[in-house]
Order: C-alpha cells, then structure tokens, then sequence
C-alpha cells in the first residue's frame, strides 16, 4: 500500500475513534450534569429555602460587578419554574471580632425589601445575632437599614426614658419561689451600670434541671399555645424593653397580664415584671448613699471614659463634643451622616441589638447594605448571571 | 506487520484518552500531553545521536510511551515534575538499558513510579474534573486546585460517572468507555495480544474473592478496585507493551496474573497508591525467566531445544 | 462452478469436509493475500513460452549431476536426452524446444550449486522427437513398465524439492506405504502453476496421480487442497469419477486443508494428517507409510505416460506482486532475463526472486534459468525498509511453523554460531521465511538462519516444498 494510503486509513481510524469517545464524553456528561444541577438546586433550596423559596436559583456572574465588595461571597437569582424572577439570594461574610458571619440574605424582586435573613454562623444558637429575636427583625424589612443604636436618635434626647433614680450598678437576680404548671422557674437578672438598665434577661429554671425556657423554646421543647412568635423571641422583645424605659412601671399590662405595647409580645408578663421590680429594690437597697450615677455614659454605645471607641460604621463619634449631665450626646450636627453610604434619611428600618452583640449586629447589618446595593445594581443593569 | 504501523496505532488507540483528558481537565491536560510527548521524543532523539552516535530511526515509540506517562499523571501535575518523570522514563529506563526494544521495564509505568516515590502528594492528589478547565495559571509550578481529593472514595460514584470518568482521577485513566474503545481498537488491529490483560483482570477478579470478599462481605467494592486508579488502563496498555511482556502466548498469560496478584495484593495489604504500577514493573522484571521457561516446542524434537539452547550459549557451555 | 455443484462434488465424492491444518504458520489474516488478482481470463489462456535459447542444467535435483550427452553442435529435437543420471537418484535431462547445442558451460546456479549446463538454440521449429508418441491404453501398464517410464521421465520433485521421482517410488516401494497424497496446497502466495495445473488439467493430473500410485503399488489417493480454492476442488473431484473408471484399483479422494502458510511443506502435511511430527532427517514412508507427490510431479508422469513426453517443459508462474499474474508454460532451461523481456507488462525495477516471495531466492543474475523444481518467479518491488532493533513483540514466535523462536536463535547465532551449529536446532528450519515476513522490524531473520546453517553445512529441512 502507498504511504498515502496507509496514511489515509490510519486518519480515518483515528477520527472513528475521537467521534466515537467525542459522543460518550458529551452525552454521558449531558445526562450527568442534569443530575448534577438537579442536585445542586435540592442543595441549594435546603440552605436558600429560609430566607426566599423558589423552584430554581441561577448563579449569578458578579467577578466583574463594581459593586461587589469582600463581603459578598456569592449572588443567585431566585426563579419559579416559568422563570419568573422571584427575587435574588446574596451570600454574604460579615468580619467581626468574634469571627467572621456567613449570612444569606434574601430579597424581593425590585430589590428593595429584605424578604429574610438568616444567619450560618456555628455561634451559640438562639443567642446573639443568630436569635430568633434578633433575626425576625429582617423579615420583610425595607432597605436600606441600620443598627439602631447608630443612627442618632430622632426624638428629642429629652424624651429618653430617663432611668431610675437610686439605683445602684451590678448584678441583681430575682427568682419566683415556685414553678408554674409546665416546671418552669422564672427569674430575672438585671444589671445596672453608669446608674441605668443596661441588661435584662428573662429566663426560667426548669424544675428537673432541663434546658432553661428560652432554649427549650429555641429547640421547641417548650412551646406556647399560640406560637407564632417563641417564648424567647418574645422574652428578648420584652428585655429590650425594659431596657428602653428603665422603669417596669412604665409597661402599661392589662388585668390579662400581657402588654399592648411591645410589639411581638402576647404572653402574660406579669413574672417578669413582679421580678423586675424585685430587682431594682435590690438596687436601690444596695446603695447606702444614693450616688449619681458614673458619668460617661453613652446611649450611642461608646463608652468615652475608656477611650475605646467602637468605632464599626461609618459614624465618627467626635470625642471632644459636649457632653451632657447624663452623658447623652445631644449635637449631632458633627455625625457623618451615612450609614454603609446610605444617608441617615434614607434609613428605612432600624434594627435592635442586645447589649453586648452590636459589633456582631453591625456587621450583618452592613453584610445586609452592602447586598442590597448589589441588588439593585443587577436589578437595575439586568446583570446577565 | 511493520513497525512504522504499530506505533502509529498505538497512538490511535491512546487517543480516546487523550480526548477524555483534555475534555475533563481542559488547558492543563493538553499542555501536559504535549509537552510529554515532544520532551520525550526529543530526549530519545538527543540520546541517540549524541551519546549512542547512530542515526535515529523515525518511529513512534517514545511517542507513545510519552503519551501514555502523561495520562497517567494526576492533572495537576506541575509541569517541572513531569519533565523529570519524562527525562527518568525515557533516558534511564529506556535508552540506558539499551534502546528500543531491549528495555527490561516499561518506561512509562517506571516513570510513574519514580514520580511516585519522589513526590507522593502530589502524585495523590487529584482535583475534580471539569470545574478548571480553562484555568491557566500556575501551570508550571503548580497548586492543586481545589476542590481536590487525596484518596477518592469510589464507591459513591454512580455508574455513568464511572464509566464517563467524570470523577477525580489521574489524566487519562478515568473514562473507563475510552479506555476500552482504545483497547478494543488495538486488540481488533492485533497489535495487543488478548492473554495478558484478559489473565490480569482475571486474576483480579478472582483474587478479589479470596482477598477483601471475606473482609467485607459484600461485592459494591468491586468496582471500586477495578476503576480505581488506572487499574483498566494498565491492565490493557501496560501489559500489551512488546519489549517488556513475554514472547509465547502462555507467557504473557503468566504475567498478566502474576501481575494480577500482585495488585490485589498490594492493594489489600500494602499501600494501595502503588498497587497499579509496580506490580507490572515486577512481572517486567520476570519476563527473562518467563521467556527462558516457557518455551514452545520445537517440530519434531522431544522436548524444547531453544530453552536449552539460549541456556548453553549464555553460560559459555557451562549449562 | 457454482457453490451448489461443488457441494454435491464434495458429498457425491465424500471429501472429508474436516479441514486439517498444523500449528501456527501464517494466517491470510496477516496480510499474505494468496493470489491476489487472480482472474479466470488468466487461467484460461496459457501462454506457451518459446525462447530463442535455453540453458539447461545437468543439476536439477537432489544428488551428483547427471552427465551431458551430447556435444555442441548436435542437433537436438524436443524431447530429446540431452543429459543422463550419474546415480541411482540422479534424473535424465531432456531438451524442451528443438535446435542445436552451442555450447557446454559450467554455471552457477542460484543456490549456490555449480554445474555443467547446455545451451541450445531454438531454431523454431518444434521438431518433436520420435520417441515422443502416444502410447495405447496407457492405463494398462503394469508396475513394472510404469517404474521404467519414470525412470526414464526426468522427473524430480517438481515442487521444489528436486528429489527423484523414481527414487521416491523406490522408497515407497521398499517401505510399503498404502497412501499417496498429492500435494496440491501451494501455500506461496502468487504462485498458481499448480492450481492451473489442478483447475484447467484436472484429470491428466488426477491420472498421473493414480499411475504413480500404480507404480508404487499404493491404492489410494488423496488429494490435498487449501480449502480457498473452491474452484480447483470442484475441478478435482468432477474428474474423480472418469479417474476411477480409468484406474478402478485406487480410490480417490480429496481432502481440505486450513489456508495457512507455509501449509505445503511435506512435514506438515503429515503433521496435520497423522499428528506425527517429523524430525528432518526422518524419511516419510518409512514412518508413516505415505508418500507425497506433487501436483507438476502427477501432471509430468502422466504426460510420460500417454505420450512419452519426458518432463522437459513445466508451468510456472510469473507473479508481479499483488498486480499482475500469469501462468505460462516454458521449457525447462529457459533464461529468466529473456522472460521478462518478452512478457508485457512485467516492471522490471523490481526485484527478481526465483520461488515464492516468502521462501524464494533472490537473484542478481537475471541468466539464471528456469529449472524442473522452479514454480515461479516473483517481482518483489524494492521497499526497503529501515532496520530497526528486535522489539521484543513476538511475532515470528507465533509464526514459525515448526516451533523455534526465531528472534533468539539470530541472537544466539550472533554470540556463538559454533554452538549453536553443534546443536541439532537449526536442523529444524523449514526456511519458510515466514519469520522474515511477520517481524515488524525488518530484520531477515529467516535467511541469516539459513545461511548459518549453509556455514556450518547443516542441511535444514531444506525447502521440502510441495514434494
């Protein structure tokens, strides 16, 4: 045979062979992948389906998204199965101090509201920023937002519940004699500090030494009969509360024992506020001489006395302003008046946070701030994911 | 046949690898086969004419054996790791024992090992195909992209995947379908002789009886062992090498299961990561005895004169 | 013929459809393509050769050869003795054209045999000699007669043995052997003198078989085919039954072998047949009680036989490798040059090898002539092909017909020849050339073997074509 020939057959062998393993490659990985991504969408509902149900996410490209800061760690597009955008899911990673916040954020449509967010992070769960209590604050919630004990405050620094005279700072516990019907302690701790409420917790013992109530309400050990909000959730609402106005006389209860005036909270908080009584006459007891309280308190949150200010947003706090007898700061013409870029009046939902978590608080918030200007960019560029 | 065919085919037969190499692993694949097969040829040709000073004769030998080293590297191989293994298959194992056809071991499967031996993590360590493909960056000095895997559990792969390769693996011994449309090719051309590798897989199918059945009771592991690691692609191309399998049919159905045991062997109670190469570079180092014992028998003469023969003239009539 | 007219030849006649074959040898699966381009146009019409000059060889067989008769100058007719034999195995030489002697000259032949040669002259006239006339009933002659026609008929092993026929009736004889077999396989490829022989002169080969049989007082004949050759089969056995109404004392038959090559060594027909392997120095009859004769062989005895035409003339084949075949029908002695000269279309850029393509000898002096034992001459054409070393791959193990390992007997020869010769293994060589033909590699390990053993005048098995 000439060398053509040979030449020719040997191409032609060799091209049977790449068609043949060409075909199989593509259609077995074809099949493959269809798993595959069916999978991944199975996956990916079960992590997604907290913040924003939808039948599909689609990734979405953001490497060459001007608005993607360190934060952002992935951006999906929620779908239905006729392709409709329902809305878009944000991965986001928050750094604080304690350790970095994986949060997933979901958002409606137009981008504008926060449909839900939910924290990832292996913290103590039901506590913190991971608290059902904290968290139900997002749902539904109009963006931008900002931590409320950033945003300077817009009634009249007058108007703050001032705290109750003679009290004196620590640790004060106050716990019912006998359990209720579900064997449950109640008790109350507050802590007083610079002369105010500074923390309150609201808890009960459980008489067989179990989970206290505000976990086993987290577990769902312990439920209400009408659960729509967790025992604890609504513990913690009422604790904020308390801290709030300072005064337990302040909460206006009905002869049912519940209270109209904190929103979320149905239950009867009558323990809580017989304890909470109880302790602040512990605290006026505690202090022979009814010393003012210790300057330098801050509602901002900064305490200027130890010069350490916390400082995790875009708000200066200028030490050399005036300060007032209580320590407020009542000149806020001196504040940056942004929060993550957003103008304070554009500041659409302040959200609360318990004594201790701000930092953590802050950092979801910005997670939050920064994931819904994303938003809006692909909203509005019609990003091609 | 004509040697100027047999090479050329073989190439062929490689090729459905290849395919599935460069499919799964994309840039990286076809760098790393190009570069292994042209850095062994050029070695080869270097030798020859410089050291050996003889002309060299065009064929597609160390092509083929550069083709099939490098799909046996993980994809992740740094390419300077490679050149070594290459420059080791071709100039140790092949042109110092003498050139084209007087190799005592595979120059492939030694080259694998002594990269094995040299570098075991890297040679370990394989990342998931199709997610890199067009990845380029830090092609020669080389991070395992990740996601990547140290020793990959087959036994959660399902089947299609299995036989598709899409599963972590080395280069060109994953797409088991490929493996076997190569092999089916060269045994359908008579370039591959059937004993050794249907004695091998055999061997391995049985021993898998004797040897982990009893442990685990159960066959799901099967599987496992034979699509593990290359096993397929060296039981069909590495016991079909000429120069380093035995001459008579007989012969080469002793390697294939004595190679057989040895890997089932090794992967029981020895370290599993060589259980693929060094038990043929052991039968390799057997094929003398094989081919000196089992001879065929001569026309006319009572017993076999060669064995007798080779036996007298090597010794200098001693024997 | 058709398929269905050779299967009722094959079940009217009881060819035993068994097909017989012996270990290994060379598939047609490995490129050996028997015959190809044969086609019936070229079966048919058989050239008739006249060259204007023969050169005849008194060696032309197995022995002393034979002595010249004649001087230059004498005027020779076809059919004429021209040479006498010098021995008891030795054959009469007979002019094939008519023409006058011009000269008496020692040649060296291709296998490196030198001997006495005439050269006569054809003057064209194809004068037959008056011995050479039919003879009556030519069936009727007895053992005796038939002995003396071959001892007189020239005939040696036409196949390329070259052993004398009569002398292997003789040994037949002594050893009482009861079978004759008639070796028509031709495994060579592109040579197809026998099968013309077999296709287009069935029954004068079938009745020179059955009157060798008569003349070694054996009663049957077996006719060995490759099973490819259908036609010839069929041939064959439609004139089995006209054979036996001539000779009604032998009984016919026809038996099938495996298409392998190198099939039509006498060795391994008896191996495939009686399952006995023979050592090279053995004799057939006197193991087996058989005979082997070869188709060229039966056709030029019965051409003695009916005519008295002495084995003078043969048919060879002249084969173009894989283009071109032709079966043409020469004098003995005639000159391959002037062949290829007159024949159209033959490319003479090729090289020239007397034989087969795998067992034949390559010749440089295209004045070699054509002798009794040559059944063809191929056109190879030159490719050479670069040597490169032994890979190791086996091949020519699995081809070697009768068992060596060809790759480490040429190692071996390399080291030590002395003790390789001291042994009995290159004895064992059929120097079928089926090695040289499978190694990829290029390397002629058929013909080193052979030369080694022609340095140590071992006698290989030597070329015991087709008896």
């Amino acid at each position: 045979m000439t060398t053509r020939a040979i030449v020719r057959r040997l191409v032609i062998r060799a091209g049977i062979l790449l068609l043949l393993t060409s075909l199989i490659l593509v259609s077995f990985n074809a099949v493959t992948e269809q798993r595959l991504e069916g999978e991944r969408q199975q996956y990916l509902s079960t992590i997604f389906g907290s913040v924003l149900v939808a039948d599909r996410y689609e990734s979405i490209d953001i490497e060459s998204n001007d608005e993607v800061t360190p934060e952002i760690v992935s951006a999906f597009r929620a779908l239905d199965s006729d392709g409709n955008i329902l809305g878009y899911v944000i991965e986001t990673k928050a750094s604080a101090s304690t350790g970095d916040i994986a949060c997933i954020s979901g958002f409606s449509a137009d981008g504008e509201t926060l449909v839900m967010l939910d924290v990832l992070s292996d913290e103590v769960s039901g506590m913190g920023v991971s608290s059902p209590g904290f968290l139900q604050q997002f749902a539904g919630a109009k963006l931008p937002m900002a931590v409320a004990a950033d945003l300077p405050d817009e009634t009249d620094p007058d108007e703050i519940y001032p705290p109750i005279s003679g009290i004196t700072d620590g640790v004060f516990r106050a716990e019912m004699e006998e359990s209720d019907e579900a064997g449950y302690r109640d008790f109350v701790e507050i802590k007083v500090e610079g002369g105010r409420i500074v923390e309150v917790t609201w808890d009960a013992l459980q008489a067989d030494g179990g989970n206290n109530r505000a976990q086993a309400s987290v577990n769902g050990e312990y439920k209400l009969e009408d659960n729509t909000t967790i025992w604890a959730a609504q513990a913690y609402a009422m604790q904020n509360k308390l801290i709030e106005v300072q005064d337990p006389a302040k909460i206006a209860i009905k002869a049912s024992g519940t209270t109209d005036i904190v929103p979320g909270v149905y239950i009867s908080v009558n323990a809580f506020l017989i304890l909470a009584n109880k302790c602040i006459e512990d605290s006026k007891n505690a202090n022979p001489d009814g010393a003012p309280p210790v300057s330098g308190y801050d509602p901002n949150g900064a305490s200027v006395d130890n010069g350490n200010v916390d400082d995790t947003d875009a708000t200066d706090i200028d030490s050399d302003l005036p300060l007032e007898e209580d320590g407020v700061v009542r000149n806020s013409d001196k504040f940056d008046e942004t929060i993550d870029g957003f103008p304070y009046v554009d500041i659409k939902t302040k959200i609360l946070s318990a004594f201790g978590d701000e930092e953590q608080a802050r950092a979801v918030v910005r997670s939050v701030n920064y994931a819904y200007r994303l938003v809006g960019d692909i909203v509005q560029g019609g990003n091609e994911g | 046949m004509n040697i100027a065919l047999i090479y050329p085919n073989v190439l062929i037969g490689l090729s459905p690898m290849a395919v599935a190499a460069i499919y799964y692993h994309g840039i990286r694949a076809l760098v790393l086969l190009l570069l292994s097969v042209l850095f062994a040829g050029f070695l080869d040709f270097l030798f020859v004419t410089m050291i050996r000073k003889e002309r060299y004769v065009w064929e597609a030998s160390s092509f083929v054996s550069g083709v099939i080293f490098a799909l046996l590297l993980p994809p992740d191989t740094p390419i300077w790791i490679m050149l070594i293994g290459v420059f080791f298959s071709v100039i140790v194992m092949k042109q110092c024992f003498g050139g084209l056809g007087s190799n005592l071991f595979n120059p492939a499967l030694a080259g694998k090992a002594f990269l094995l031996l040299l570098f075991p993590h890297a040679m370990t360590t394989y990342s998931e195909p199709i997610v890199h493909r067009l990845q380029i960056d830090s092609l020669f000095y080389g991070t395992i992209m990740s996601p990547s895997y140290q020793s990959f559990d087959m036994s959660g792969v399902p089947i299609l995947e299995c036989l598709s390769g899409r599963y972590p693996g080395a280069l060109g011994t994953t797409c088991l379908l490929a493996v076997l449309i190569g092999g089916g090719y060269l045994l359908l051309v008579g370039i591959i002789r059937p004993h050794a590798p249907v004695a091998f897989l055999s061997a391995v199918f049985l021993l898998y009886f004797v040897v982990f059945y009893p442990v685990s009771g159960s066959v799901s592991g099967l599987p496992q062992i034979v699509f593990q690691d290359g096993l397929l692609f060296a039981a069909i191309f590495a016991t079909g090498d000429y120069s380093t399998t035995p001459v008579t049919g007989l012969g080469r159905v002793i390697f294939g299961a004595g190679a057989g045991i040895l890997a089932m062997l090794l992967m029981r109670f020895g370290n599993p990561i060589f259980s693929v190469v060094f038990p043929i570079l052991a039968m390799n180092l057997l094929t003398p005895v094989i081919d000196l014992m089992v001879q065929q028998k001569v026309f006319g003469e009572p017993r076999s004169r060669i064995s007798d023969l080779r036996k007298k003239v090597l010794t200098g009539g001693r024997i | 013929m058709k398929l269905a007219d050779f299967v009722l030849c094959i079940a009217a006649y009881g060819v035993d459809m068994r097909k017989l074959s012996f270990r290994k040898g060379l598939l047609p699966i490995d490129g050996l393509r028997f015959a190809e381009g044969r086609s019936l146009a070229q079966e048919r019409v058989l050239e008739n050769f006249s060259p204007k000059e023969i050169l005849v060889p008194m060696l032309q067989h197995v022995g002393i050869p034979s002595i010249p008769v004649v001087t230059v100058g004498t005027r020779v007719d076809i059919g004429q003795l021209i040479g006498r034999s010098a021995s008891r195995f030795g054959v009469p030489i007979h002019s094939g054209i008519s023409g006058v002697v011009t000269e008496i000259e020692r040649i060296s032949l291709p296998n490196r045999t030198t001997c006495d040669a005439i050269r006569i002259q054809n003057d064209l006239k194809r004068r037959l000699h008056p011995s050479v006339n039919r003879r009556e009933k030519p069936e009727r002659l007895s053992v005796e007669e038939l002995r003396k026609i071959l001892l007189h008929s020239g005939i040696s092993g036409m196949g390329g043995e070259g052993v004398s026929a009569s002398a292997k009736c003789a040994q037949a004889l002594a050893a009482e052997a009861d079978t004759l077999y008639v070796n028509g396989l031709q495994s060579e490829p592109h040579l197809t003198s026998d099968l013309y022989l077999m296709h287009e002169r069935a029954l004068q080969v079938v009745c020179g078989a059955a009157a060798m049989a008569v003349a070694c007082q054996i009663s049957r004949v077996v006719f060995c085919i490759q099973e490819t050759w259908r036609k010839e089969i069929s041939a064959v056995t439609a004139v089995l039954q006209d054979a036996e109404r001539l000779y009604p004392s032998i009984s016919f038959s026809v038996r099938v072998f495996r298409a392998r090559f190198p099939q039509g060594y006498d060795k391994l027909i008896i191996q495939a047949v009686y399952g006995v392997e023979l050592r090279s120095q053995e004799s057939i009859p006197r193991a087996v009680k058989a005979v082997i004769f070869n188709v060229s062989t039966c056709y030029a005895f019965w051409d003695m036989v009916q005519r008295n035409m002495p084995c003078a003339n043969r048919v060879m084949t002249i084969a173009d490798e894989g283009t071109s075949l032709r079966n043409v029908l020469v004098p003995i002695g005639t000159l391959i040059s002037e062949l290829l000269e007159r024949m159209p279309g033959v490319n003479s850029s090729s090289r020239i090898v007397i034989g087969g393509a795998l067992t034949g000898v390559a010749v440089t002096n295209l004045d070699s002539p054509v002798m009794k034992t040559t059944q063809g001459i191929t056109l190879i054409k030159t490719n050479p092909r670069e040597k490169t070393p032994c890979i190791h791959c086996g091949a020519c193990v699995a081809a070697c017909p009768v068992g060596l390992a060809p790759y480490i007997l040429v190692r071996l020869i390399d080291l030590n020849e002395q003790m390789v010769a001291e042994t009995k293994t290159l004895s064992a060589c059929i120097s079928c050339g089926a090695c040289s033909y499978v190694c990829p590699s290029g390397i002629d390990l058929s013909a080193r073997i052979v030369k080694a053993a022609h340095r140590h005048e071992i006698r290989t098995a030597r070329k015991e074509t087709q008896a």
